[in-house]
């Protein structure tokens, strides 16, 4: 015997470090068995010996003296995971639907629910962050009420604020701050550009939390008349107009004309208190930061009263709302005191951050339907891990009977069970988590937040999985013990899940509907913004729009007026432009005169040149347009006005209070009636305008319009003439007047992509879960088709029975889709897709269409499978 | 009655047909030593199979280390009759093989 052969030198060496894990007492005479066996081997060849060898770990590992019950745990470990393996498309399947289910509901929850509490860049803690409202008689925004009722709710003035901010020292308020934004021209390294500024009080970064990534952020020092003019400037500006030098700071910076020292870099992405808008990057928020003090000797400044101001609190630690609220009502009663004929009776109200100023009822409408969605396809994935699960439960109790016969206990069975469906579960929450972790990342660069997975959102998902899995994992040991064993073996295995079929179908049935449901939704949110935007004037297509606000370069409105007038002038000249026109726009309360002014209501305001109307193809209704001879004193209004002033009646010499905030109120005299035309794209009916006269002086933005049938080709041209015009000036936005009115539909697209993905992804999980049914009910009626079959049955009429049996699930399921589709969409109808009808065929007719195709590519194969049966191979079985 | 897998089964079938060495049933059984070794351990300590020892001398003598042999107790032999009965039972119950 050759025993010191490499081979079995190994062989030796692996017993006896096996041998460390057998308990001391037993070791030596365990070892010496081993080694007299290999012995023994060794003389039939090393090979042989060291497969034996090979044996030893595992021999040693069960002397080791193990808890019962863990050792017990441990094979069942060891059994769930031989089924696990010996069956991969099943589990592959289960754990595809729970990841698809866990990752779409968790990622959609997580983004909506980050979105409304998550952390902003540069805000910490927002939750403990607290947006303080004034309310008074005048004030021109409200919020509405989850009950409907609505409150005045306007941003503070600077006067209001400067009460406000004495109030820091409240016991529930720790710090209160405020911006207010306006545009600036800012120069760093690379000349002037117009750009996004706020004025930012001493405390607002502290009250924000912000962290500054180089230098510092504003003190009370800073903040008040006569120190240091400091900036601080947002990181997108530092890297694209400061080179992202860290010598910058304490570098001066021009900003509308004047110089300002750069004392620090917020933090990248954090631009104030305002989330960008949907679509927006990093250019378009907020660049630079001035101490709130200069605002008031600003070239544009807003009026003391103007409501201006977005000022934010910080809750104390462990501190209630409703305390602060109740100090908060110190400041009301202050600001009426302060200014009594404009601020008599003001209310102040704190509203936490998160929700933002919208916190209505269409809001909780929308939120509602947004948590709905996630939830809705958690159901369908679950749906279909019991479909998958149950469709096994036939087979596998035949073998949980034989081992019950063999002697394992019920709560052995049980117990492989739970830990069979324990790993799928677990499994596929890991491969979630990590998917969800990578999608989020991928996801954050376009939402203005940080995007993070939310833990509780998680868990539920992953316990309803949990539950799901476990409740239909188990239902094989619950057929096996409900029945004696012999009676289940002797049970053909393929009858055996005929009475939990209907279950089955059930779950079909009810994913059916709920993919409906969300098609439908998809539909109806689809429609909604080809109306908003096919609702956009026609004569836009043909305009060249450019906004342009002359007051951030510190120009006097009546400079600005004359700014705008010569622009329009030498526009005017090219021979391509039909028509040009000049117009301001502003948020207004208007009213008949002869009634009190609490009735007022909220309307647009648009100053405009008597050329607007032409350009705009604005209908006249009634009465007489506007002409250059037209001052102040006369308006035409909307016919939206119309019906709200004089309902049933003429509205044609009506005097109408127009109270612009801020301004002295104006008195106009309703000359004419326009039709409606739509100033952005929206959900609901265009609100009331009032047309007046292009203002003499120029206070804030306008707009610029030029009529031409191919207005792209003069986008060059009115850059040069803007730039001849004067060089300082630079236009805000330059489109297509059809474009920019699209843009502003980007929020309703938005929602459309949400709702769309998540209906595809319940359409894809229920059309598997169809899919699922359908082969094992082929399966069921193996036998039986082969019968007919057998007795001359045409193969398309087997084809045809098995799609009635889908289509019969596939029409229940739309059935109840539709009933719940219908409340739903007379509910959207009611609150925020006011324009299209709840009952809109192109809404429904091609999303069941859709659902319905899906249907027939899901039960295609199992029935040509089933034509394709071969009768005596199946009778044979038997 | 505890549960005895068919591993256990085989080594117990294994050690009536005379088999005495671990090696032997290894050879008997088809099953691998990491298989057979726990097996004959749990048997032992259920009391259906019985452990001794070679003769000291009798392995000095071949310069060897010493062999453990196995043999079925009287309860390890009425174990295995009635799970034979058992298991043919059972096997009555499954369709033969080939006729599918």
């Amino acid at each position: 015997m050759k025993r010191n052969s490499p081979t079995i030198v190994l062989a030796q060496i692996l017993i006896a470090v096996a041998a460390r894990l057998v308990p001391p007492g037993d070791r030596a005479r365990w070892r010496e068995e081993w080694l007299g066996e290999l012995d023994a081997i060794a003389a039939r060849g090393a090979g042989r010996a060291l497969r034996f060898a090979l044996g030893a770990p595992r021999d040693a590992w069960s002397l080791r003296p193990p808890t019962r019950l863990l050792s017990a745990v441990a094979a069942d470990v060891r059994y769930a995971a031989r089924q696990l393996l010996r069956r991969p498309a099943h589990t592959l399947a289960v754990i595809a639907c729970l990841v698809v289910g866990l990752v779409a509901s968790v990622a959609m929850f997580s983004i909506i629910t980050s979105l409304f509490y998550g952390d902003m860049p540069g805000i910490a803690q927002r939750k403990e962050l607290l947006r303080l409202y004034v309310g008074y008689d005048r004030a021109r925004s409200f919020e509405t009420n989850s009950d409907g009722s609505r409150v005045v709710a306007e941003r503070p003035s600077f006067s209001d604020f400067a009460i406000a901010r004495d109030l820091s020292q409240a016991p529930a308020i720790d710090v209160i701050g405020a911006e207010g934004n306006l545009r600036m021209t800012a120069a760093g390294t690379h000349g002037p550009t117009s750009v996004a500024g706020s004025f930012a009080s001493g405390d607002f970064f502290r009250v924000l939390r912000t962290v500054p990534v180089a230098g510092r952020f504003f003190t009370d020092a800073d903040d008040r008349p006569g120190a240091e003019p400091v900036a601080v400037v947002a990181d997108y500006f530092w890297r694209t107009h400061l080179d992202a030098d860290p010598a910058a700071i304490g570098r001066p910076i021009l900003v509308g004309g004047q110089s300002f020292a750069v004392v620090g870099v917020a933090p990248p992405r954090f631009h104030g208190i305002e989330l960008l808008d949907d679509g927006q990057d990093d250019s378009n928020g907020v660049q630079v930061w001035l101490p709130l003090a200069y605002a008031a000797s600003w070239p544009t400044h807003p009026s003391l009263s103007e409501p201006w101001l977005q000022a934010v609190a910080r809750l104390k630690p462990g501190a209630a709302l409703i305390d602060a609220e109740r100090q908060i009502g110190v400041v009301a009663a202050r600001i009426a005191a302060a200014d009594p004929d404009r601020r008599a009776g003001a209310s102040a109200s704190l509203r936490p951050m998160g929700f933002g100023p919208t916190s209505s009822f269409k809001m909780f409408a929308l939120v509602a339907l947004l948590l709905a969605l996630p939830l809705t396809i958690l159901a369908i994935g679950c749906a279909n891990v019991a479909n998958l699960q149950l469709a096994r439960a036939a087979e596998q109790a035949r073998e949980l009977a034989v081992r019950l016969a063999l002697g394992a206990t019920r709560t052995q069975l049980v117990r492989m069970l739970t830990i069979e469906t324990l790993a799928r579960v677990v499994a596929a929450t890991a491969l979630s988590i990590g998917i969800i972790i990578l999608l989020l990342g991928r996801l954050e660069g376009y939402f203005p937040i940080f995007i993070t997975i939310d833990w509780r959102v998680m868990s539920f998902a992953a316990g309803l999985a949990l539950v799901v899995g476990l409740a239909t994992g188990l239902v094989p040991a619950w057929l096996v013990l409900r029945r004696t064993a012999a009676g289940q073996l002797r049970q053909d295995a393929r009858s055996g899940g005929l009475g939990h079929t209907r279950l089955r179908a059930g779950l079909v049935i009810a994913q059916v509907a709920l993919s409906l449901t969300l098609l439908i939704l998809t539909g109806l949110f689809a429609r909604t913004a080809q109306a908003m935007v096919a609702d956009a004037p026609p004569a836009l297509r043909e305009q060249l729009v450019a906004n342009f606000d002359p007051g951030e370069l510190g120009m006097s409105p009546v400079q600005a007026r004359q700014f705008a007038a010569t622009l329009a002038d030498r526009s005017a000249t090219d021979a391509r432009v039909s028509a040009v026109s000049l117009s301001t726009q502003d948020a207004v309360r208007f009213g008949p005169s002869d009634r009190p002014a609490a009735s007022d209501q909220f309307a647009t305001l648009v100053g405009l040149t008597p050329s607007w109307l032409g350009v705009m193809d604005a209908p006249l209704q009634t009465g007489r347009r506007l002409t250059a001879d037209d001052d102040g004193s006369v308006a035409m209004i909307s016919a939206r006005a119309a019906e709200i002033i004089a309902p049933g009646g003429s509205p044609l010499g009506l005097l109408l209070r127009v109270d612009l905030a801020g301004a002295v109120e104006r008195r106009v005299r309703v000359v004419g009636v326009v039709g409606d035309l739509p100033t952005r794209p929206t959900v609901e009916r265009p609100g009331p305008v009032v047309y007046t006269a292009f203002p003499a002086e120029l206070a804030g933005p306008f707009t610029l319009r030029l009529r031409s049938t191919h207005p792209e080709a003069l986008e060059a041209d009115l850059r040069r003439v803007i730039g001849a015009v004067d060089p300082r000036i630079t236009w805000t936005s330059l489109r297509r007047g059809d474009m920019a009115f699209a843009d502003d539909a980007r929020e309703m697209r938005s929602a459309i992509y949400g709702v769309g993905v998540a209906a595809l992804v319940a359409l894809a999980l229920s059309a598997t879960g169809l899919y699922a049914v359908m082969s094992y009910v082929v399966l069921l009626r193996r036998r039986e088709i082969g019968v007919r079959l057998a007795v001359g049955a045409e193969p398309g009429r087997i084809v045809a029975m098995v799609m009635r049996q889908s289509f019969t699930l596939v029409g229940i399921g739309m059935a109840i889709g539709l009933s719940l589709a219908i409340p739903m969409a007379v509910l959207m109808r009611a609150t925020f897709v006011a324009r299209v009808p709840a009952f809109d065929p192109l809404a429904f007719v091609p999303t069941a269409g859709l659902l319905f195709a899906a249907g027939v590519a899901a039960s295609v194969v199992p029935a040509l499978r089933a034509s394709r049966v071969d009768p005596i191979a199946t009778l044979r079985q038997d | 009655m505890p549960t005895l897998s068919y591993a256990a089964l085989f080594v117990l079938q294994a050690l009536n047909q005379g088999h005495r060495f671990g090696f032997d049933i290894m050879d008997a059984t088809g099953l691998p030593s990491g298989t057979i070794y726990p097996a004959l351990r749990r048997l032992e300590a259920l009391g259906y199979v019985e452990s001794s020892w070679e003769a000291d001398a009798q392995a000095r003598k071949a310069n060897r280390p010493r062999r453990r042999n196995y043999t079925l107790t009287r309860s390890g032999k009425l174990q295995l009759a009635e799970a034979e009965t058992r298991y043919r039972a059972v096997a009555k119950l499954f369709p033969k093989r080939g006729r599918a």
